[in-house]
């Protein structure tokens, strides 16, 4: 069952501005960790507070759990919600900043007190019950605003940004924590991020906005591997999938990059003409003999970054700089000419005009190494 | 050396502290004296007796005129917090057509001087029949354009979030300006009590027009007339009043102060 559904959805300020967010279609699911992500400015905190009742929709229809909700008020649709800046009241201690909800909803003392301790045992909060929100850290605070969500019960949790103010280690621990939450209450999560790493470990699913509209839709694996369009490719992925034109030639069946790189690779559908082209930096290979599909090529390294498990170092192909991510520790030098090899069925290939997918990589060989580790 | 430095800054600290508090001092002083003592120009007084106090209670319904001071200042105190927060909280909270222009004219009267608009407002209260009550002296003071201004601004400091996580959790306006918006602008409430009850308690020129029998005025107007009374003003007596309606207000800034605290918005966001 849809839990949350947006037919047609836009919201335009005044009436002759430009369009915040433009004809949104979207069903997210009962139980499902949708994420919504998009660079800054791209209206995915407006449609989080359009669906939380904290701004009208324009135009357009908004169901929740199947009823039309429109013009229902933010606590009529009995949804949680935590804020990028937490939002404590300064004055309560913890325990009434978490409670502080129930006791609107006239929620029973023995209820509210037993949602209270089951809340703060999950996250830790139990010595801090009666301290004032300027006595505890960023990640305390976080964890406050996150109790006041988990007691309230509400099926639908909204969530703005709610790491974006951590550090990168607490981060990365609540990243988790907040994914076993949801899982633990079957909550319908919204959360809304403009960190690609949140997006891709967190959702069930995810959706890509820019410029209030829908890029693409999609399980975070099938739009790592499929991006829609050069957006959701330049977007996903950390470093950034690398691009660049490249004619492909019909008869010959090559993609041409430049003179001295050329890649063989059958693309029945696709007529000749330029295209851009698009490869992850981890499929930049070193070259391995005997291998038939490498194409390789000798590239002058500019930059040289070592991360300690992986380096990276990118050169330049045509006008664009590339990045090669290698795994392990490669002492290069800025300057020095090396051979990469690059694989034909591991390009993804895009229209010049409409900046469109019209053919992704064919990579598949994950699914068979799992096979193989899988007991 | 930071011992020197240190002691230095006391003296002189100590030395503008008695600068300025030297007419006060002086009245104390005085209130203590007999008249031909305050005419000789004596500093300090031979002996400390009550005598002054006793004949300010004496020549005046001066209690009297206490309680009705402090009743005044204390009605008009709870009555400009409550219009004025209100006020202050639909131009913050509440979004409505011209709301930024009508803010504007409304603050745009702090610029009137109270003496230029007294005469209609003393015929209004003349016409409503509130001359010798308390309504004269306090409800012309409820609505004030400093008091909305001054917690305006302290309500637009409340973070927004804050207001719609109440709209979430299910409060309604009144709810919220109670629950969180009074609260967490403590500060703002007492500085503008504090504010608010010094004016009123000091007040003169109004209470003089809108009381005219004894029963109803107030502690200023009534050390005046101890001041006119005789040919020769008693100053020792004089003094000893200005002393005893000094104390209340010196009371209220003491108490105010602890509450004075800042940063009681920590932690509220991020």
């Amino acid at each position: 069952m849809s839990e949350v559904e947006l037919l047609n959805v836009s919201k335009l300020y005044g009436n002759k501005q430009p369009y915040i967010i433009k004809n949104l279609d979207v069903n997210i699911e009962s139980g499902e960790f949708f994420v919504i992500v998009g660079p800054s400015g791209c209206g995915k905190s407006t449609l989080l507070r359009m669906i939380a009742g904290l701004e009208n929709i324009s135009e357009g229809v908004l169901r929740i759990g199947g009823e039309m909700a429109n013009h229902w008020s933010p606590s009529q649709r009995d949804i949680s919600m935590v804020f990028q800046n937490y939002a404590l009241y300064p004055h309560l201690n913890v325990r009434e900043n978490i409670v502080f909800g129930l006791r609107v909803k006239k929620i029973s003392p023995e209820e509210r007190e037993k949602r209270l301790l089951e809340a703060c045992e999950m996250l830790n909060l139990t010595a801090y019950l009666n301290r004032k929100p300027r006595e505890l850290s960023g990640g305390q605070r976080q964890r406050v605003a996150l109790a006041r969500a988990i007691v309230s019960q509400s099926p639908i949790c909204l969530m703005d940004e709610p790491l974006s103010n951590l550090d990168a280690k607490l981060r990365a621990h609540m990243r988790g924590e907040i994914r076993k939450i949801q899982r633990q209450f079957g909550t319908t999560m919204i959360y809304v991020t403009h960190d690609q790493v949140e997006a891709m470990t967190m959702g069930d699913r995810m959706m890509i906005l820019n410029q209030g509209k829908i890029q693409q839709i999609g399980r975070p694996i099938d739009i790592y591997n499929h991006p829609a369009n050069t957006f959701v490719a330049s977007f996903i992925g950390s470093p950034q999938m690398n691009m660049c034109e490249a004619y492909y030639d019909g008869n010959s069946q090559e993609i041409r990059i430049n003179k001295d790189l050329k890649l063989t690779m059958t693309l029945p559908k696709l007529k000749t003409s330029t295209y851009i082209i698009g490869l992850r930096p981890e499929y930049i290979h070193i070259p391995q003999p005997n291998n038939p599909n490498q194409t390789i090529v000798q590239v002058e390294i500019n930059h040289v970054e070592l991360l300690g498990n992986d380096t990276l170092f990118s050169f330049q192909i045509n006008d664009q700089q590339w990045i090669a991510k290698w795994n392990g520790q490669w002492l290069f030098e800025p300057g020095d000419k090396i051979s990469i090899a690059l694989d034909a069925d591991e390009l993804c290939v895009f229209d010049k005009d409409t900046r469109q997918l019209v053919h992704s990589s064919t990579r598949q060989d994950h699914d068979e190494l799992q096979k193989g580790v899988l007991a | 050396m930071m011992a020197i430095k240190r002691g230095s800054l006391y003296v002189v600290l100590i030395l503008i502290a008695l600068l300025l508090f030297f007419p006060i001092i002086y009245a104390f002083l005085v209130s203590f004296m007999s008249t031909k003592e305050v005419l000789m120009g004596h500093l300090i007084p031979k002996s400390f007796s009550l005598t002054n106090y006793i004949d300010a209670f004496q020549a005046l319904p001066l209690l009297h005129s206490l309680i009705n001071s402090m009743l005044v200042s204390i009605i008009t105190t709870i009555g400009q917090i409550i219009v004025c927060s209100l006020a202050a909280y639909a131009f913050v909270f509440i979004e409505f057509r011209g709301r930024q222009f009508l803010f504007f004219l409304f603050v745009s009267t702090m610029m009137i001087p109270w003496e230029a608009s007294i005469i209609p407002n003393f015929v209004t209260v003349q016409k409503l029949g509130w001359i010798n009550h308390y309504a004269a002296l306090t409800i012309p003071f409820f609505a004030t354009a400093f008091g909305t201004f001054l917690l305006r601004q302290h309500f637009k400091t409340i973070p927004k979030e804050l207001h719609e996580a109440s709209r979430m959790a299910g409060l309604g306006h009144l709810s919220f300006f109670l629950k969180v918006v009074m609260p967490v602008s403590k500060t703002s409430l007492v500085t503008l009590g504090i504010y608010c009850f010094l004016t009123t308690w000091n007040s003169y020129l109004w209470p003089l027009l809108v009381t005219t029998d004894e029963r109803s005025r107030t502690a200023q107007i009534g050390l005046r007339q101890l001041h006119a009374q005789e040919n020769v003003t008693q100053w020792g007596v004089v003094m000893a009043g200005v002393v005893i309606v000094a104390i209340p207000t010196l009371l209220v800034l003491f108490l105010g102060q602890k509450h004075l605290q800042k940063g009681l918005m920590d932690g509220a966001v991020k």
